[in-house]
């Protein structure tokens, strides 16, 4: 037996039990390849190697505390990194997962979809479900007990945990420690990213890496101006002039779509925690807080004072084609819609920091989640998951190989053209190459490579923010409550928040859906996760 | 309504119905027995593929019932699944007040379905049997039809585009200081709202079967009437609507086993619009605690209480049937 190397290892305890003896038996379980799932009570895993790529130099480094790497342009030459087709002998995989963008042709009809195949070497049968059904979705696929290669899990998902470690493979032999080497660009995703997909002892996934920057509250910099109002609020009461000035019904304009992204954005102001607050041990839930109360009442009041959009109460609003158009001002949305937006729309897209509610600085801004999503591979034999990973290694393929162009932009002279060293689609391009490959499995996130002026405001978004990044304490402890559970209790506290700001109930309703948050599995979570933190310690 | 319900039930329920055997077929029990099966075998054919799919798609899945008495996961089989006896039911005795909401919900919207909705199709039918030009009525039944063959999703679409907040209406009224008609999202008008919905989309379709009763009646039974000197309000009374009458209460008792659905995809798609409290029924409380919040056993508990009301309804609202000397779904004669 080789002595794996120690130091480069994270041992985690993942649901409790002393330290030493939790990381004994993830020695055990890194040696052994035991594939066995131990559900419940002490288990720990030896997480993938962090192996960052060294193809490309960026033009920006990133930073120790999370600003991501910028770069201005394409590298010269890409380079091939897969001499073989991933997929060989793969036959067909299927593949569930959400989508954000409209649906591209079908396979028959979209001669991406067909090179995708060629290069791989297998046939993917995606099966490709909005967003905002997926869970529906997943949740039915998981009832069917049908379930395909590759499936994206999402962080809601109804008895996740054992979801995970009882129909879907054990990766930790394959991706365990130094294992993961073998798929260089899987290993090339931060530690952090792979916390989400350790349950029980096992690694049950792959993650979609995200940065640290998390939700952006996009802002219409151009309209901001040209009102002339002031792009960088210094208070609450600054930003809701700001929202205010936007506004103009008759105009068809309003500030905001989006009742959660501005409850979140003003709580940030107000110094909600991030999800959970840590004190001496001690949890106490955001939900808990008398901040977290009152970001509900301002946006209740910007509610009633009319700067929502009308239909935001529906849930169905379109918010990155409305910000496109500027019928909607602000709208928050994951760092990576940046480029999408500016590249989609032709307006000028910018970022509001949130400043502290009642000035002095920039407030704290929350963490983003390490994953976007993870994606589990159905229960096989070892030479299928074998395939499966190879394929999954390919999509991770970073920026400076020829596999990431072709996944991001298709063929060149098809697909995209290069124009003054960057890639731009074509009208086929625009079609085709919509396949949501990157809720599969991806890369981690670069800034650009793209307009140096964009990439340059997106690096300095993150300069500012990035040092006040408040982290959720919970991040990497295990609580099965929260994790089972976290469909229904969000359910709780979504419905309680729409009702009030709609003016359908007053602020004091808050109180009673708290509660009820706590009956229905907040408290067993808060119980949990200080459990796990005592025995971490 | 529901046709292919309609369809579905009313299917077996003919099969049912033995026809007396012809006076000529007299012979032993056996041998007619398959006397009947040689004559007929045609027919039973035509019939299997429809007596599968029943089998297949509504009996078969009862068994998956058992999963009310079990705490089912996912991720089990319904075997390994381990017994809980009545725990899962316990929203439905202890009253659990999203449970209660539903309910009361429920028979709300079922009770104006049945008052308000369900006799349109009869009026609607009335009046197309009354239109004398043949081209005016199929003009009109097109029209009228058209709508069912949209799916709910393209209904609520095009409510919300053109009465929504910021539909084609309010944008226009906005622009020119007029009135805003807030009536989608408003959970006071929910009520009202899926109403019109469900009678612009299916009440021209609900029209087929009353009209097919209708084109039935013999021309001398008006005729009679107008001989006694009886105008149209009499011939109304006195033989079209006796001529439906079997129609209509057999649509009803089918109307009554489906008083606790109330059209669930209507509903979840515009419920986040107005709240749960507004827009929270049987169909999407099952929905929301089973699929989304992982309580498959109480979610299935909850829909075979519902289903057992049902069956009930249609066996009481039956046998009142029989009472009143109609054959009703199915008659022991």
């Amino acid at each position: 037996m080789r002595n794996p190397p120690l130091s480069r290892r994270r041992f985690l305890a993942m649901t409790g039990g002393a330290a030493a003896l939790a990381a004994g038996s993830g020695l055990l379980a890194a040696c052994g390849g035991s594939t066995a799932p131990r559900t419940g009570g002490a288990g720990s895993v030896a997480m993938p190697d962090y192996v960052p790529t060294t193809l490309v130099t960026p033009d920006l480094p990133a930073t120790a505390d999370g600003v991501m790497a910028g770069f201005y342009r394409y590298p010269a030459n890409p380079a091939t990194a897969f001499t073989t087709k991933p997929g060989e002998g793969a036959g067909t995989v299927s593949i569930l997962t959400n989508i954000l963008n409209p649906v591209p042709p079908s396979a028959g009809a979209n001669a991406y979809w067909q090179e995708l195949h060629n290069r791989l070497g297998a046939t993917l049968d995606i099966t490709m479900t909005p967003q905002a059904d997926y869970l529906s979705k997943l949740s039915t696929v998981i009832a069917s007990g049908d379930l395909p290669d590759l499936t994206l899990i999402s962080a809601r998902l109804a008895h996740k945990a054992d979801v995970l470690t009882r129909l879907c493979a054990d990766l930790s032999e394959f991706l365990g420690g130094s294992a993961v080497r073998q798929y260089p660009f899987l290993a090339s995703i931060p530690t952090d990213a792979w916390l989400p997909t350790a349950y029980g002892g096992g690694i049950f996934a792959v993650p979609i890496p995200r940065a640290v920057v998390g939700t952006i509250m996009f802002t219409r910099t151009d309209l901001v101006r040209a009102r002339g109002l002031d792009p960088e609020p210094a208070s609450y009461a600054d930003f809701l002039a700001v929202a205010k000035g936007l506004t103009d019904a008759r105009g068809n304009r309003w500030a905001f779509g989006s009742v959660k992204g501005v409850i979140t954005f003003v709580g940030t102001m107000l110094g909600v925690p991030n999800v959970w607050r840590e004190e001496g041990g001690r949890f106490t839930s955001e939900h808990e807080t008398e901040e977290r109360k009152e970001a509900i009442a301002r946006t209740a009041r910007m509610f009633a004072d009319g700067l929502f959009h009308p239909d935001t109460m529906g849930g169905r609003l379109q918010g990155r084609d409305l910000f496109g158009n500027g019928t909607l001002a602000f709208n928050p949305d994951g760092y990576a819609a940046w480029d999408t937006l500016a590249k989609t729309y032709p307006v000028e897209v910018g970022a509001t920091v949130a400043p502290k509610a009642d000035g002095g600085g920039t407030a704290r801004h929350r963490a983003g989640t390490t994953a976007f999503a993870i994606t589990a591979i159905k229960k096989t034999d070892k030479s299928r998951i074998e395939q499966l990973l190879r394929i999954c290694d390919w999509l991770a393929a970073p920026l400076g190989t020829s596999e990431y162009m072709f996944r991001k932009f298709g063929v060149e002279g098809t697909h995209y053209t290069m124009e003054d060293g960057a890639p731009v689609l074509t009208d086929k391009g625009k079609v085709e190459v919509k396949l949501p490959l990157e809720y599969v499995v991806d890369a981690p996130h670069v800034l650009g490579p793209g307009d140096r002026a964009r990439v340059d405001a997106q690096r300095a978004y993150q300069e500012k923010v990035v040092p006040t990044i408040l982290r959720n304490p919970a991040e990497g402890l295990y609580s099965a409550t929260a994790t089972d559970k976290a469909g229904e209790l969000s359910k709780i506290i979504d419905t309680a928040e729409l009702d009030i700001v709609s003016g359908r109930k007053p602020i004091g309703h808050w109180d009673e859906a708290v509660a009820a948050w706590r009956t229905a599995g907040g408290d067993a979570a808060r119980a949990e996760y200080e459990k796990a933190l005592a025995d971490k310690a | 309504m529901a046709p292919t319900e309609l369809a579905a039930t009313a299917a077996p329920a003919a099969r049912g119905t033995p026809d007396a055997p012809p006076p000529a077929a007299r012979r032993p029990r056996q041998a007619s027995w398959r006397w009947r099966l040689r004559r007929d075998w045609f027919l039973l054919l035509l019939g299997l593929p429809g007596l599968l799919l029943v089998v297949l798609f509504h009996y078969v899945p009862l068994a998956g019932n058992v999963i009310a008495f079990k705490d089912y996961r996912p991720y089990l089989t319904v075997w390994e699944a381990p017994w809980v006896g009545f725990e899962n039911f316990r929203v439905i005795y202890e009253g659990d007040p999203a449970f209660l909401n539903a309910l009361t919900n429920t028979l709300v919207i079922s009770l104006i379905q049945i008052v308000v909705v369900f006799p349109v199709p009869i009026a609607l039918a009335l009046l197309l049997n009354s239109l004398l030009s043949e081209r005016v009525k199929r003009v009109v039944q097109s029209v009228l039809y058209l709508p069912h063959f949209m799916s709910w999703v393209v209904v609520v679409a095009v409510f919300q585009q053109l009465l929504g907040n910021a539909g084609l209406y309010n944008t226009w009224a906005r622009a020119h200081d007029l009135p805003l008609l807030h009536l989608i999202g408003n959970a006071d008008l929910f009520l009202p709202l899926i109403t019109s919905q469900a009678i612009w989309k299916d009440a021209g379709w609900g029209t087929i079967i009353f009209l097919a009763a209708m084109s039935r009646v013999d021309l001398e039974l008006y005729e009679a009437v107008a001989v006694d000197g009886g105008g149209r309000m009499r011939q109304l009374w006195h033989v079209t609507l006796p001529a439906i009458r079997s129609v209509i209460v057999l649509l009803l008792i089918l109307k009554l086993g489906d008083v606790l659905t109330v059209g669930f995809e209507q509903i979840i798609l515009q419920q986040a619009a107005v709240g749960q409290d507004a827009s929270e029924v049987l169909d999407t409380y099952v929905y929301n605690r089973g699929i989304i919040d992982g309580n498959f056993g109480m979610a299935a508990a909850v829909g075979l209480v519902k289903g057992v009301v049902g069956l009930g309804l249609v066996l009481a609202a039956n046998k009142i049937a029989h009472l009143f000397g109609e054959r009703g779904l199915y008659s022991r004669w």
